[in-house]
C-alpha cells in the first residue's frame, strides 16, 4: 500500500478536521491499489489470450498460394459444312423459285384455254341455234305457203332471229356497229382479262427476281462476312504463335543494337548468292557438278534455293524434303 | 508499386516467358543474329553459303566470328533458361529452313558441315556448362 503524506504540507488538509481527511486519503489509496491490480490481472489475461490465438494461427499449415484454373472454348468453325450449307440454301430457294414460275405459266395456259373454250362455247351454240331455226323452217313448209300477213310474217322472223341469238337492231346498235359488237366485247373483256394477267405474271415474275437477287446478296455477304471472320481469326492465331518469335528478335536486336557495330571496322562484302550448278536432263532429276564445285540451285520440285556441297553427293531441299543425286564430273569452276 | 517492384515484376515476366517459350524466342533470335555481317580474314561477310564452305574448310569456329555480344546473349539466355538439350543442330536447321533454305540445305546435304555445326554446338554447349 502506498500512502503519500507530508506531514509538515498536506495539502487536502482541511481547516476543519485535519485527521479526517489524512484518514479519508488512506482510504482513497487502498481503492487505487486494488483497482490498478485487477486492471493489471485483465491485461494479464488478455495477454495469454493475444498469445494463445498467435501460437494457434502460427501453428496452422500456411494457406496454398492462389491457382487460376479454367479454360476457354474458342469453338469450331467448320467452313465447308457452312459453304454445304449455303449450298443447299441456294438450291431450296433456286427450286422454289422454278416451282413458282411453272405454276404461274400453268395458271396463263389455264386462262388462255378457258378463253378458247368459251369462243368455241359460243360459236357452237350460236350455229346450233342458226342450224335449229333452218331445220324448224324446212320441217314445216305448209307453213310457209300458207297466205300470212305482213305482222304475222314480221313476228315469225323476229322469233327466229332471237332464237339465232339475234335482237332487235336499235338506234344505239347502229351508232356502235353491229351484231357481233356482243361478241367482240366478250373477246376485248376476255383478251384484257388475259393481258391483266400476264401483266400480274410479270409483275410476279419481276417481284420473285428481285427477292432471288437480294437472298442472293445477302447470301454472298454472309460468306464474305464469314470468310472476312475467318481471316482475322487465322491472322490473329498467327500473330500468337508468332509472338515468342517477335519478342526474341526484338531483344537480340535491342541487345545487339547497345553497342557499337562491326560494320564500320572492315570492307563489306555483298551478299551474293553462290553461282548454280548445273542441273542434269536426265529423267531422274539431280546436278551435275564438277568435283570440289559447290553451289546454290533452286530444287526442281519447290523452286526453293537448296546447295550442293564441293564433295556432297546428294543435294537436300528443307522445304519439300526431296533429296537429288549429284553426279560429279571434272571441275571447271572450284570454290 | 515503387519502380523497383515493377521493374523486378518485368524481370520475373520476362524470365517466366523466356522459360516457356524459349525455343520460339531463341529462333527470332538465331534469325537476327543471322542477318548481321562477321568479320572474316578482315573482311565483313554476310553468313551465306560460301562463307559457311570457308569456315568448315578451314573448321574456322562460327562463334569466334559472332559479335561478341551476340555471343554473350545467347549464353546468357542459355543460361536463363536452363534446359537447352533442344539447342542443337536439328532445331537450327529447323530454325532458319524458312528465311534461309540453302544454308539448311547446306547441313542437310553436306556432312562436312553437319559434323563441323555439330563440333559448334558442343562447343556452345561446354562453354555454357563450364
Amino acid at each position: 500500500m502506498t500512502v503519500r503524506h507530508d506531514a509538515f504540507d498536506a495539502p487536502d488538509k482541511s481547516s476543519d478536521n485535519p485527521l479526517s481527511v489524512s484518514q479519508n486519503k488512506a482510504e482513497e489509496g487502498d481503492a487505487k491499489y486494488w483497482e490498478n491490480k485487477a486492471k493489471a490481472a485483465t491485461a494479464q489475461a488478455e495477454y495469454e489470450e493475444a498469445r494463445r490465438r498467435a501460437a494457434a494461427v502460427s501453428a496452422a499449415p500456411p494457406e496454398q498460394p492462389f491457382k487460376i484454373k479454367g479454360e476457354v472454348n474458342l469453338g469450331s468453325f467448320d467452313f465447308q459444312k457452312q459453304t454445304d450449307e449455303l449450298k443447299n440454301q441456294l438450291d431450296t430457294i433456286k427450286a422454289e423459285r422454278d416451282q413458282q414460275i411453272s405454276q404461274l405459266q400453268q395458271n396463263n395456259e389455264n386462262y388462255r384455254q378457258q378463253m378458247h373454250e368459251i369462243e368455241l362455247k359460243m360459236m357452237e351454240q350460236s350455229w346450233q341455234a342458226r342450224f335449229d331455226a333452218l331445220t324448224k323452217m324446212l320441217q314445216q313448209p305448209q307453213n310457209m305457203a300458207q297466205q300470212k300477213g305482213i305482222l304475222e310474217q314480221l313476228s315469225e322472223i323476229d322469233k327466229i332471229s332471237t332464237a339465232l341469238g339475234y335482237r332487235r337492231f336499235s338506234a344505239a346498235d347502229a351508232a356502235v356497229g353491229g351484231d357481233s359488237l356482243s361478241m367482240k366485247l366478250a373477246i376485248m373483256k376476255m383478251e384484257a382479262e388475259n393481258a391483266r394477267a400476264e401483266r400480274e405474271f410479270s409483275r410476279q415474275m419481276r417481284e420473285d427476281d428481285r427477292n432471288w437477287q437480294m437472298q442472293l446478296k445477302k447470301i454472298e455477304l454472309d460468306a464474305a462476312a464469314k470468310t472476312e471472320e475467318l481471316n482475322l481469326a487465322r491472322e490473329r492465331q498467327k500473330f500468337m504463335t508468332n509472338l515468342p518469335n517477335t519478342i526474341g528478335g526484338a531483344i537480340a536486336k535491342g541487345l545487339l543494337s547497345r553497342g557499337q557495330g562491326i560494320e564500320e571496322s572492315a570492307p563489306i562484302e555483298e551478299r551474293v548468292p553462290t553461282p548454280p550448278a548445273n542441273q542434269s536432263n536426265q529423267p531422274n532429276p539431280g546436278f551435275e557438278a564438277g568435283y570440289g564445285e559447290a553451289g546454290e540451285v533452286p530444287c526442281p520440285k519447290c523452286q526453293k534455293s537448296i546447295f550442293i556441297g564441293p564433295d556432297s553427293t546428294q543435294a537436300v531441299c528443307p522445304s519439300c524434303g526431296g533429296t537429288w543425286p549429284i553426279q560429279r564430273r571434272p571441275a571447271e569452276r572450284v570454290v | 508499386m515503387k519502380p523497383k517492384q515493377l521493374l523486378d515484376m518485368g524481370g520475373t515476366f520476362l524470365k517466366g516467358l523466356m522459360i516457356n517459350y524459349a525455343p520460339e524466342m531463341a529462333r527470332g533470335m538465331v534469325v537476327e543474329l543471322l542477318k548481321r555481317p562477321v568479320v572474316y580474314k578482315g573482311t565483313t561477310r554476310y553468313i551465306d553459303t560460301r562463307l559457311i564452305v570457308d569456315l568448315v574448310i578451314e573448321d574456322v569456329s562460327l562463334w569466334s566470328l559472332l559479335d561478341a555480344k551476340g555471343v554473350s546473349m545467347l549464353k546468357d539466355t542459355a543460361r536463363r533458361i536452363g534446359d537447352i538439350k533442344w539447342f542443337d543442330s536439328d532445331w537450327l536447321i529447323d530454325t532458319i529452313k524458312e528465311e534461309y533454305p540453302a544454308l539448311a540445305s547446306q547441313f542437310l546435304g553436306w556432312s562436312k558441315a553437319r559434323e563441323w555445326l555439330d563440333r559448334q554446338f558442343v562447343e556452345l554447349h561446354s562453354s555454357i556448362t563450364s
